[in-house]
C-alpha cells in the first residue's frame, strides 16, 4: 500500500469523490465519482465520515473506524 | 553508559522544546481528514482535479502540518499562492499569517573587508557587513 485512499462527498451532485495520494507526497490523484444511486451505503458512510471531520470535538478513533468502513465498502464495490 | 543515556534524553527534550522536530511531512491521517473535510475540491476555485495539500500558514513562515493548517488547493492555485496569502489567479485570500515571501530562517548577509587603515598605515583585515564598509574599530 503505497497510496492512501481518500473519500469525500459532493452534496450538490450526490456523489462520492474517490481519490488517492501517494505516500510522502502532497499530491492527490482523482480516481472516480460514484453516484448515490450506484452505491447508497457508501454514500451514507462518507456523509458520516464528513460529519465526523466537521464536528467541534474531533474524535480521531471514530474517524479511523469510519474510514476503514468506507475503504471496505469501496473494496466491495470494486469487486 | 548511564551518563550517555541522560545526555541523549536531555538532547531529545531540548529538541522537542525548541520545536526543531516540526516537519513539513503531512501524515496519512491528516491527508484523509483534510480531503474529507474540504469535500475533495480546491478551496479557492472548486476544481477537483490535480489537487495538492497546502499549508494555510506557509511552512516557511512557521506553519505546522496539523489538519487545522492544511487545505486542499489545485496545482494552479497552489503555485499562484506559493508562500504568500493570496491566489493571484482568482484574487482570493487562501492563507493566514504569511510572512510575504520572507522566511523565518536567518537571512545570510554578505561581509566585505574593512576599508579602514590601522595605526601602522596598513589595510584593516577585519570583515564587516556595515553599509559604510568599515568595521567597528574604524
Amino acid at each position: 500500500m503505497n497510496t492512501e485512499l481518500l473519500f469525500a462527498v459532493d452534496t450538490n451532485t450526490k456523489e462520492v469523490i474517490v481519490s488517492e495520494s501517494p505516500k510522502g507526497t502532497n499530491k492527490v490523484n482523482f480516481i472516480e465519482r460514484i453516484s448515490y444511486n450506484d452505491n447508497e451505503i457508501l454514500y451514507n458512510a462518507v456523509v458520516t465520515l464528513t460529519s465526523i471531520t466537521k464536528a467541534t470535538n474531533f474524535d480521531a478513533s471514530a474517524f479511523k473506524s469510519m474510514d476503514k468502513v468506507c475503504q471496505m465498502l469501496y473494496g466491495k464495490y470494486k469487486e | 553508559m548511564k551518563t550517555k543515556k541522560i545526555f541523549l534524553l536531555t538532547l531529545l527534550l531540548i529538541i522537542s522544546i525548541c520545536g526543531f522536530s516540526q516537519s513539513r511531512y503531512i501524515s496519512a491521517t491528516t491527508k484523509k481528514i483534510v480531503f474529507t473535510r474540504d469535500g475533495g475540491v480546491c478551496q479557492c476555485c472548486g476544481s477537483s482535479y490535480r489537487l495538492e495539500y497546502d499549508h494555510i500558514t506557509p511552512f516557511s513562515c512557521g506553519g505546522s502540518s496539523s489538519p487545522s493548517n492544511i487545505q486542499l488547493l489545485c496545482m494552479k492555485c497552489n503555485r499562484s499562492k506559493s508562500n504568500s496569502c493570496v491566489c493571484k489567479i482568482h484574487s482570493r485570500t487562501v492563507g493566514t499569517n504569511c510572512c510575504n515571501g520572507k522566511t523565518t530562517k536567518k537571512a545570510t548577509t554578505t561581509s566585505t573587508q574593512c576599508t579602514g587603515t590601522t595605526k601602522k598605515g596598513a589595510r584593516c583585515k577585519k570583515k564587516t557587513s556595515n553599509s559604510s564598509g568599515r568595521c567597528h574599530l574604524h
